[in-house]
Formats: structure tokens, C-alpha cells, sequence
């Protein structure tokens, strides 16, 4: 690619100026005396997250909006609650989020990005994914056609493109999980736009395979399925953490990244990393002691 | 679980209610889309218990139902209002194996569980047109809510004010609400 097509590709695509995920086993505060006070938790958790990932780019004031699959209806569902959930991470980050976008499941940071590229004017924006299990159901922890899964929160610090109506693809609904969809769309984009990266979700091995397949798996970040399961709306945002922590950027590069609703929708978004961008991935046992420890700053 | 009620500062250019007091598709076979969810032990059993909810309105929607309704208010006011903005709608959650239809997954449309903060934003910008469906239609499963909608448009020019004020109609946006309580204010 020279170097006009180079300025061209950075032109329609977000800026990752920092990524975080601080993976949480479930279950989540078991302690805590019922949804109230595992709401104030999860918010702390959100809030200090935030906080730290603004500090550490440097960036602070974006607008922020909340992604989710998982969280329960009792919190995103009931003003009581969510009010509770805000003015707790505002408590901890400064800042209100203006959403929980949790109707679109594992793609809602994709649609969130498209709304804040295509509807706003703000130069950057931050999605979280909060995918924390409050109710611990088990059958959240594997599911039939998806495999074993992984909770956690995603806090992504993103750059708006230039060519705006570009950077964020959103489509469907399509008939079954949408993954052969997102397959061919990728394999298009990929086609088109050249990135050096291609960053899909985690997938059961033989899904996988199709992938790497069809898109081609040069270039194609790790499946992690085996590792951490599928982790909803934060595959990609791990597999960004993760390269960028075994391989420091030197330069620009640029990531085709792709999610999945298994209600039939996709996302697919062109990204670049630069040797400013910040990532950081945690682990927390979500016990109650550790998780007093983590908002201390004494871990993670 | 209270239903969610929404105050939105300001004033809409123009608004309108209905409620739902009959059902929206009469006399049509409607595939029930609960699934039983796999609980583990009796506190699974106990947690989803106490998020059953009775409430005292008769009509009672599928949620593929509730999609179709608010799909069919957001293609009405596209089709109807030239220049329309952004349309933001409260919708919380999802339910497996029910997709959303193109309509509210559409580039013009954002769902959220509340309207106030991402308007609020939006209006900050300068936009116009811009439109808020509030919702509170009862639905299988764990939704709750008084089977009241309010549509509203912010920010209106005029040509888009008179457009919403025809379309806003017991015959239009709200036929499947059987010309109920439909209110213009502004």
C-alpha cells in the first residue's frame, strides 16, 4: 500500500487511544447484601476503570456510553437503579455516562461508535462493555451453541475518523447467529481496506476455522475461545489488549475488528493503534476482599 | 420491578400519547416466544422468581410484538417527516433469539434506556428533528409497564412540526393503538 492510500485508510478510521479489560470471575461480589449493593460495586468498578484508562491516555471528558449483554434487567430496566449505577461510576470517574445501549447486544460498542461517528460531532468518545453476571446464573457461563464465556469490563478511549459515515459498519438482522454474515463482510472489507490486522470474535474452534478460512488467516488475531471463552461484546478489545502488550506498536497499524449478536446482527469497525496507544488487561477474583483491593488501587 | 418513567427537561416541540388498551394485532396467531431459561438450583430458582412481576394492565404483548410496533412508529415518522434527526427510543435489554428488526437496528435510530441524556446532547449540538419514543408497553417476560407511548418531537422546524401533527393521528402513528388518549401538546 503506498502512502496515499495509507493516508486514505487512516482518514475512515477510529484512533484506539486506549483499551482495558479487567477480566472478573464470577461469581460477583456473592457478599454483598442483594442487587443494591452489587450494583454500587459494579459501578465502582466501572467508574474506577474509566478513570484509570482516561489517565493513562490522557484524555478525560469524552462523552461515554454503556454496552452490554448481560447485565440484568433489574438495573438497565428500573430508573432506581440505573440512576444508582450512574451516580456511582460518576462518583468514581467524574463524568456521566449518556447510555445503556445494552439492546444490541455483543455489537452495542460497534453501534455506539457508528452513532458517535455518524449523529455526533465529539472528537472522541469511550464505550464500556460491562459484562458482569450479577445474578450468577450458570447457565450464562456456557451456553449451547456458544460454548463456555467470560465476564468482565471493557473500557475503550476512541478517536473519531474523518470520513466519518466509514469507520462503523452495522448490519441485520440476519437469519441465525450472523457470524457467515460478518465472515463475508469482513472478507470484503478486508479486500478493500487492507489492514494490516483482522480481529474477530472468540469463537468455538470449528467456526473459527471457517473464518480463517474464508477471510483468510494471515493477519488474523488469535483465537482466544480456547483460553477465555467467548467474553461477549470484549473479544476483540482483548485481542487488541493482548497484541499490544506482546507486540508494543512501533507505528501505525490498522485493524479490521468484528463482532457478533447471535440475535442476527454484526459490527465491523476499522481501527488504528499507534505507539501512544495505552491498553491494559487485568484479572480480578470477584470476591468481595478483592474487589475493595482493586478500587483501593492495591491490585490490578 | 418498577416500570421505567422517563421526564425529559424541557419542552417537545410536539408530542403525543396513546395507551394500549386492546390488542395491537387482532385476530392474529401470535408464536409464543418465551423459552424456558435453564435454571441450576433453587437460588436460581428464587432470583428470577422475584423478578416476576403481575401488573395490573390486561394487554399483554409478545416482545416480537413490542419490536413490530415501535418499528412500524419509527418507519411512519421517517417516511412522514422530510429532514428528521436522530430517532432515540427506550428499549433496555434483548431478548435471545428475537431479533431486532432493521428498522430500529437502522443508523437513524438509538436505543437506549433512557432518552433524556442522549437528547440532551444531541440538542446541545444544534440538531433538529430530533425524536424520542418513550415506551412502557408490558410484554412477556419480565417487562414491565402501563402500556403507554409517548412520541415526541424536539427541536422542530416548521415544516416538520405540521408534518408530525398529521401524522400523529389515531388513524396514523397510533392505529394499532385504537385512537387511544392520543394528546398533542406544544
Amino acid at each position: 500500500m503506498d502512502e496515499s492510500q495509507s493516508n486514505a485508510v487512516r482518514a475512515d478510521a477510529f484512533r484506539i487511544l486506549a483499551a482495558s479489560h479487567v477480566r472478573i470471575e464470577p461469581p460477583f461480589a456473592p457478599e454483598a447484601r442483594g442487587l443494591v449493593e452489587q450494583t454500587d460495586l459494579l459501578a465502582d468498578c466501572i467508574g474506577v476503570q474509566v478513570r484509570r484508562t482516561w489517565d493513562a491516555c490522557g484524555r478525560e471528558g469524552d462523552d461515554f456510553v454503556l454496552s452490554s449483554t448481560v447485565m440484568s434487567s433489574q438495573i438497565s430496566g428500573n430508573v432506581a437503579m440505573s440512576t444508582r449505577l450512574f451516580d456511582g461510576i460518576e462518583r468514581r470517574c467524574g463524568r456521566r455516562p449518556l447510555a445503556i445501549m445494552d439492546s444490541y447486544m455483543c455489537t452495542g460498542w460497534g453501534f455506539a461508535l457508528r452513532m458517535f461517528a455518524n449523529r455526533t460531532g465529539v472528537r472522541s468518545a469511550t464505550v464500556v462493555i460491562a459484562d458482569v453476571d450479577v445474578e450468577d446464573l450458570q447457565f450464562r457461563r456456557g451456553h449451547r451453541p456458544i460454548g463456555h464465556m467470560s465476564f468482565g469490563i471493557t473500557v475503550a478511549v476512541v478517536g473519531m475518523p474523518t470520513q466519518r459515515p466509514d469507520a462503523a459498519t452495522c448490519d441485520g438482522p440476519f437469519s441465525g447467529s450472523a457470524f457467515n454474515d460478518l465472515v463475508w463482510a469482513m472478507k470484503k472489507q478486508r479486500a478493500q481496506w487492507q489492514p494490516d490486522l483482522t480481529l474477530m470474535p472468540f469463537v468455538r474452534e470449528e467456526m473459527d476455522a471457517v473464518a480463517r478460512r474464508v477471510i483468510g488467516a494471515d493477519g488474523m488475531l488469535p483465537n482466544r475461545f480456547p483460553e477465555y471463552g467467548h467474553c461477549f461484546g470484549s473479544d476483540t478489545w482483548i485481542s487488541v489488549t493482548h497484541h499490544l502488550i506482546d507486540s508494543p506498536a512501533q507505528g501505525s497499524q490498522s485493524m479490521l475488528m468484528g463482532a457478533i449478536a447471535f440475535n442476527g446482527y454484526y459490527t465491523i469497525c476499522k481501527m488504528l493503534t499507534d505507539q501512544e496507544t495505552r491498553v491494559s488487561f487485568d484479572t480480578l477474583d470477584a470476591g468481595l476482599p478483592a474487589i475493595l483491593s482493586y478500587l483501593a488501587g492495591r491490585n490490578a | 420491578m418498577k416500570a421505567a418513567s422517563v421526564v425529559i427537561a424541557g419542552t417537545p416541540s410536539v408530542s403525543a400519547r396513546a395507551k394500549l388498551r386492546a390488542m395491537p394485532f387482532p385476530g392474529v396467531a401470535v408464536k409464543a416466544c418465551l423459552r424456558r431459561v435453564p435454571l441450576a438450583d433453587d437460588r436460581e430458582f428464587a432470583q428470577i422468581a422475584s423478578m416476576e412481576i403481575s401488573p395490573p394492565e390486561p394487554v399483554l404483548i409478545s416482545p416480537g410484538q413490542r419490536y413490530e410496533l415501535l418499528a412500524e412508529i419509527v418507519d411512519s415518522v421517517r417516511a412522514r417527516i422530510d429532514g428528521l434527526g436522530l430517532v432515540i427510543v427506550l428499549l433496555t435489554g434483548s431478548e435471545f433469539l428475537i431479533p431486532l428488526p432493521a428498522s430500529l437496528l437502522s443508523d437513524s435510530v438509538a436505543l437506549t434506556h433512557d432518552p433524556q441524556p442522549l437528547l440532551s446532547r444531541m440538542l446541545a449540538e444544534g440538531q433538529s428533528n430530533l425524536v424520542c419514543i418513550s415506551q412502557w408497553l408490558r410484554s412477556d417476560g419480565f417487562v414491565p409497564g402501563d402500556n403507554t407511548i409517548e412520541v415526541a418531537l424536539w427541536a422542530a422546524t416548521s415544516p416538520a412540526r405540521e408534518a408530525f401533527l398529521a401524522v400523529a393521528t389515531p388513524e396514523g402513528l397510533f392505529r394499532r393503538f385504537e385512537s387511544l388518549e392520543v394528546r398533542v401538546d406544544g
